[in-house]
């Protein structure tokens, strides 16, 4: 009952979140010009009419799988590294993918042999960029099974940060303008601008990522209680490992491939949806994080494009002022934290 | 130098956009020579099958790939139509309304006497040009973007006809969003062109647009005629001076290459620039050593990019004193002349007037030469 009732209010909260992302952006639409698009017919006003569908729902749309896809990957690997600090961004795996598209974008223009043969728009983009993810979610992977240790995980994943960051700074040293400058604007994410096949194919990747999360809630909810209870109540840890490494890298490469680097709404959202919830359990939290994942992503796009104003702020640096608070605050009631 | 500060000036210009795809429409169809096109490198004309005239733009990402664009007289509805059912990008003739991103595109619309096709622009203090003040302190210039990137919002109400594009290769899925709502974006590369005059010759792309071809077409033989007028008065330089150029950001010398604008500028302008032999046609990153080692004994530094005064550059970088052009203070830079919201005009006006940016080298370098001128962009930095 008391579930029903926190799910009605996370569907009512994305129905109002998205309401709020369509209708305000830089350009004012009044509220009943909205509506009237949104649930009657065109509006007279033409440009009114593209702002809304041509602009800013797919701009929703985009912001919705992105905001759902990280929150999953956050819970995924939260679960698997039985460490409630877990999440792609602080454990490099946005690093990692960044490192990838930097290599793209940047290595061909400083003449690394071979990365001028790979398109650098669209597909290889995002295959690089899940690579890049795929390759330290491994190496944490790695890290993790060597040391219990779940600081030292934590810092391995600052430290793969921190090489990205010293690789991408020599590839900035290096290469052209033009391709700094597309990398730069690549970092700062944006959600606007995503279309047709790429929003689709967007949709699909967080979709497959979700069906092939549900049937592991189980195995989650068990490992909850240590590696050897999950064991002797048969479930395949290997398995279940290799299937979040495949779902995490993927969803988190496929995202910041096509949207940029978003921090710690993976990070932020299982918190928060657990605290809310007052539940650990994964077959409640998917849908939950992918709920609460797709209302914070719309919220933030909703501050980042300043109502009334035409000037935007990257979308990148909204999501880590909204979610980095939220990280220090957990920290601070940790001995209360779920996981 | 123009290149570090170009670079400078487009780190402002940052959009925030990824870039994912990029809708290119085939083809060129390459007639160029019969528009007499000369210098630039980045446009070419043509035609289609059906015969209507074509633009196509480089890309300035990927140099093999053109953009192309179907240009149609207005009154042809019929013809309209039908080349919209084929081509992607057609664009009605004369374009009637306007949104531009670069201050460069400014002084060209100026001169064609178009300003007034100009709905919004990105960056409005940028604009130093006093009749685009007057038309933004009236209202009919828009902000479109207030920290340099466009807001594609603002842009879909203003509703114009026709985007020159500066820095939207980055941000191809928004030139998609534009397209479907049937504003054709232009990407505007007259500041990739490497030869003065090759920037110069943009014009002739915003004349055909707007229908002032011949104008366009005499003022940029106005400007390549005077070009070569100062070229031949430099001839008679009895010297060669050596010059350096650039300055030192975040520990790195950006100093233009040898195949750039601004090397070709020095060179035409009869100075020894001392990085010619380099094959670059953007700035070169070098070490402030390898600078001091090759320019220790420059006799003039032209365009230490945003530097004003010669105290602060000594106090921003004491190891500038190495150079002998620097303790004789013979430092030339552009940066001290704005206009009325702080605008550098050298920026603004440079591209379009490359036979001015001579004329002010040649006066500089070699005194005497070019009796009763006064610069237009340069200055000696103040103490």
């Amino acid at each position: 009952m008391k579930t029903s009732i926190s799910f009605s209010l996370l569907l009512l909260l994305l129905g109002a979140a998205t309401l709020l992302n369509i209708g305000l952006g830089s350009v004012w639409i009044p509220p009943q010009e909205v509506f009237q698009s949104l649930f009657h017919g065109p509006l007279i006003d033409q440009s009114h009419e593209y702002i809304l569908w041509s602009y800013r729902a797919p701009k929703t749309a985009t912001a919705m799988a992105v905001g759902g896809g990280l929150a999953l990957c956050g819970l995924l690997m939260q679960s698997l590294f039985r460490n409630p600090l877990s999440g792609p961004y602080v454990l490099g795996l946005s690093s990692g993918a960044s490192l990838g598209v930097s290599l793209l974008i940047l290595g061909s223009s400083i003449g690394l042999p071979g990365w001028a043969l790979i398109e650098n728009t669209g597909i290889g983009r995002i295959a690089a960029a899940a690579l890049g993810a795929v390759g330290v979610l491994a190496l944490v992977v790695a890290t993790a099974s060597r040391v219990k240790d779940t600081m030292a995980l934590l810092l391995v994943g600052l430290m793969i940060g921190s090489i990205t960051s010293a690789v991408v700074s020599i590839f900035t040293y290096l290469s052209d303008e033009q391709s700094l400058k597309q990398y730069a604007i690549w970092t700062m994410g944006q959600l606007g601008g995503i279309q047709g096949p790429w929003l689709y194919g967007l949709w699909i990747l967080v979709v497959l990522g979700v069906l092939l999360s549900i049937p592991l809630a189980k195995s989650m909810n068990a490992v909850l209680l240590g590696e050897s209870t999950a064991l002797s109540l048969g479930i395949d840890l290997k398995t279940y490992q290799w299937m979040v490494i495949a779902i995490t890298g993927a969803l988190t490469g496929g995202i910041t491939a096509l949207v940029g680097p978003i921090a710690f709404v993976g990070l932020a959202v299982p918190h928060l949806c657990r605290i809310g919830l007052q539940t650990s359990d994964h077959r409640l939290l998917i849908p939950a994080v992918l709920i609460g994942g797709a209302i914070m992503m719309l919220l933030c796009d909703t501050v980042a494009q300043w109502p009334g104003s035409a000037s935007r702020l990257p979308i990148n640096a909204v999501t880590s002022l909204v979610g980095a608070p939220i990280l220090i605050w957990l920290i601070w009631r940790r001995k209360k934290a779920f996981v | 130098m123009g290149a570090i500060v170009l670079f400078l000036a487009n780190m402002k210009t940052f959009t925030r956009h990824g870039c994912y795809f990029i809708h290119f429409i085939l083809v060129v169809f390459c007639t160029s020579s019969l528009y007499g096109q000369t210098y630039a490198k980045g446009f070419r004309w043509g035609s289609t099958p059906e015969g209507y005239k074509t633009l196509a733009v480089r890309s300035s990402i990927q140099p093999e790939k053109w953009t192309s664009y179907v240009l149609i007289p207005r009154a042809q509805h019929q013809k309209i139509i039908r080349a919209k059912s084929t081509y992607k990008q057609v664009i009605s003739l004369p374009v009637a309304s306007l949104v531009l991103t670069s201050t460069t595109q400014i002084p060209a619309l100026e001169a064609l006497g178009e300003l007034n096709k100009v709905r919004g622009f990105t960056g409005l203090p940028y604009i130093s040009s006093q009749s685009a003040r007057k038309a933004i302190e009236k209202g009919s210039i828009k902000e479109v973007g207030a920290s340099g990137s466009l807001d594609i919002e603002t842009v879909l109400e203003l509703a114009p006809e026709l985007i020159l594009g500066y820095t939207m290769d980055q941000t191809p899925g928004f030139v998609a969003v534009l397209s479907k709502a049937q504003i054709p974006t232009i990407l505007f590369q007259d500041w990739q062109e490497q030869n003065p005059l090759g920037r110069t010759e943009w014009i002739k792309v915003m004349g055909v647009l707007l229908d002032k071809e011949t104008e366009a077409n005499t003022y940029f033989n106005q400007v390549v005629d005077n070009y070569e007028r100062v070229k031949k008065i430099a001839q008679r330089a009895k010297t060669r001076p050596t010059v350096v150029s650039g300055a030192v950001y975040q520990d790195v010398w950006y100093v233009p290459g040898g195949k750039s604008w601004m090397a070709t500028l020095f060179s035409d302008a009869q100075a020894d620039y001392l990085f010619n032999d380099s094959d670059q046609t953007g700035s070169l990153a070098l070490s402030v050593e390898t600078v001091i080692e090759k320019a220790n004994q420059a006799a003039f530094w032209i365009a230490p990019a945003q530097h004003t005064s010669w105290r602060e550059m000594k106090s921003d970088q004491p190891a500038y004193t190495a150079i002998k052009a620097f303790t004789q203070k013979k430092v030339v830079t552009y940066a001290l002349n704005k206009g009325p919201t702080g605008g550098v005009l050298y920026f603004e006006q440079a591209a379009l007037r490359p036979d001015w940016v001579l004329s002010d080298l040649v006066y500089f370098l070699h005194p005497g030469i070019m009796t009763g001128y006064t610069p237009h962009f340069f200055n000696y930095t103040t103490p």
